[in-house]
């Protein structure tokens, strides 16, 4: 049935969505852009590609941060246009993606109206996916007042409003039901504002996977097994950081355990192993019987103890974010399998934005002059034999 | 006709006109295929749209999918005009009272119609969701238009069978001759 009514209401975007995936830069173009000289180079190498004319309005000494902005704008503005001509599940399966990226802007406006930078600065920053209108009353804000005045914006009429109280009402206990705006503020200046913004992110996979189930079909088995794996990631990720800081008092495994979403392959005996885990040792052991995280902790835990182990040859090793990275870019490529689905807008999303981080990486290299790694890039669609 | 009251189940299909049965037989072999046909379209059309945005080149040949849908309803126009033929020289020996061999014939063309009818529009999906296929793949990778468009001849063969076997059938089905 899947196969015979998809291509009512969505048919034309996931063609024209398959067309914007042949626009990914090839091996040939990163080769090109790594062999080039200086930013002006790039930018000319840049023409030859899908991306085009974007950077032709610059003054010319652009600054990678510069190209990273206007290659966002550039998906902003192709997604926009998908956005514009969806209905009904599909435009709601679109508004979860930027709504991911609203949660990074306004933590990011947060963070930088704390540290008293000018709101022209801030929003020149945000990511332009995830724009909405309030953002511009959060970064004038006069935050000298505490942070009541953000909360009243964010939790009235903006899209990332439910998750703000849907984490409100996991920091707040349960008997405090009638809360006031004071004691709101007083959370607020107390959670790190880190530890939030991966709060709000799990409330929102959490609630994105929910959705994608009632889509059923395809769609929930390509989304979930991404969206699975990626909060499984999550969990890696928070646990390796968490222990690098080595900070393991009960306190702040208390506040890391929040952290973990209800959802995921190890989910729940594997998250409650990894609960219980407090060093290295331990977390590989929780591991265990998950062999590809195991395979995968394995990979990245040289880099990890490199400091100890006194390993010099720092090229050979890679993070956890690194292997994350290169994991979701094949976890994406492989929704382009299937047709008749939903996951190719989110991989599509996904893959720009690691081909943007590629070619910040590829110009912030060659800006500083350290060509031999330009190569260490995460390739999008490597040709696979 | 006056008031009548019928015994059973057969009685009551007895007295339906076998000419109603043949009617009624073309609208669903015409019906049917016509809508296998253009929802093969529109399932490939939607998808060409948005595919030949990226890839223009591919707009002109994948039209080819197109026709293989349309080829669909034309199994259906054909088959109905066999039908229409053979629908002549029935009289009624006395009210609501027809030779047996017009009844043969109004079943006879009945089942062709669903025959014609089921298996076109099965065929019209099928064609649809493989043209649809074809379009993005070819807008991907051009050497895959071929190698599509031979799974789309193999799906359009499903109404190629309807046709003759509907033909066949429809052979069996005729109308006392008017005297």
């Amino acid at each position: 049935m899947e196969l015979s009514f998809f291509n009512v209401k969505d048919g034309y975007l996931e063609a024209l969505v398959r067309g914007l995936r042949s626009g990914f830069l090839s091996a040939d173009e990163y080769r090109r852009l790594a062999q080039c000289e200086s930013i002006d180079d790039m930018k000319l190498a840049l023409e030859e590609t899908d991306y085009g004319m974007f950077l032709q309005d610059e003054p010319s000494p652009i600054p990678s941060t510069v190209i990273g902005q206007k290659c966002r704008e550039k998906l902003a503005n192709e997604f926009r246009h998908l956005r514009s001509q969806a209905n009904y599940p599909l435009s709601k399966f679109l508004d979860f993606l930027t709504v991911e990226k609203m949660i990074d802007n306004v933590v990011g406006l947060i963070q930088g109206t704390v540290n008293k930078k000018s709101p022209q600065d801030l929003l020149g920053r945000v990511d332009p996916l995830g724009w909405f209108p309030e953002m511009k009353a959060i970064a004038s804000m006069d935050i000298t007042s505490g942070y009541e005045e953000i909360y009243k914006t964010l939790l009235i009429d903006t899209p990332v409003g439910p998750y703000f109280e849907s984490f409100l009402k996991q920091v707040t206990p349960a008997d405090s039901e009638s809360r006031s705006m004071q004691e709101v503020a007083s959370i607020f200046n107390e959670t790190d504002l880190e530890l939030m913004k991966n709060m709000l992110k799990k409330a929102w996979l959490e609630d994105f996977n929910a959705f994608c189930e009632t889509l059923g079909g395809s769609t929930a088995e390509v989304m979930g097994h991404i969206l699975k794996t990626n909060s499984d990631f999550r969990v890696m990720s928070v646990t390796l950081n968490s222990l690098n800081t080595m900070l393991g008092s009960s306190q702040q495994l208390g506040d890391r355990n929040l952290l973990y979403p209800s959802l995921g392959y190890l989910y729940p005996e594997g998250t409650d192993r990894i609960r219980k885990a407090w060093n290295e040792t331990t977390v590989r052991a929780a591991l265990e019987p998950y062999k590809p995280y195991a395979a995968l902790f394995d990979l990245c835990a040289p880099y990890y103890s490199k400091e100890r182990s006194g390993v010099t040859d720092i090229k050979q090793l890679k993070s956890l974010e690194d292997l994350i990275y290169e994991k979701e870019v094949e976890l994406c490529e492989f929704a382009f399998e299937q047709q008749f689905h939903y996951g190719v807008f989110y991989s599509w999303v996904k893959l720009r934005e690691q081909e943007i981080r590629n070619i910040v990486w590829i110009a912030d290299m060659i800006s500083m002059g350290r060509k031999e790694h330009t190569e260490e890039i995460v390739p999008i669609f490597r040709p696979r034999y | 006709m006056s008031a009548q009251a019928f015994h059973s189940w057969g009685e009551v299909f007895y007295h339906i006109n076998p000419y109603s049965w043949a009617a009624i037989g073309i609208a669903l072999s015409l019906g049917l295929s016509v809508l296998g046909a253009a929802w093969g379209i529109f399932l490939t059309g939607s998808s060409l749209v948005g595919a030949s945005i990226k890839a223009p080149r591919i707009r002109s040949k994948n039209l080819i999918s197109v026709i293989f849908c349309e080829a669909v309803a034309i199994y259906g126009v054909i088959i109905a005009i066999i039908m229409v033929n053979k629908m002549q020289g029935l009289s009624e020996s006395a009210p609501g009272i027809y030779p047996p061999e017009a009844i043969a014939a109004g079943y006879c063309l009945f089942w062709v119609g669903i025959t014609v009818g089921g298996s076109n529009l099965s065929c019209g999906i099928a064609v649809g969701v493989s043209g649809s296929g074809c379009a993005l793949g070819d807008a991907q990778n051009p050497t895959l238009f071929v190698k599509m468009l031979i799974v789309e001849i193999f799906g359009s063969a499903l109404g190629l069978f309807g046709v003759i076997v509907g033909i066949i059938q429809a052979n069996a089905g005729n109308f006392p001759k008017q005297t």
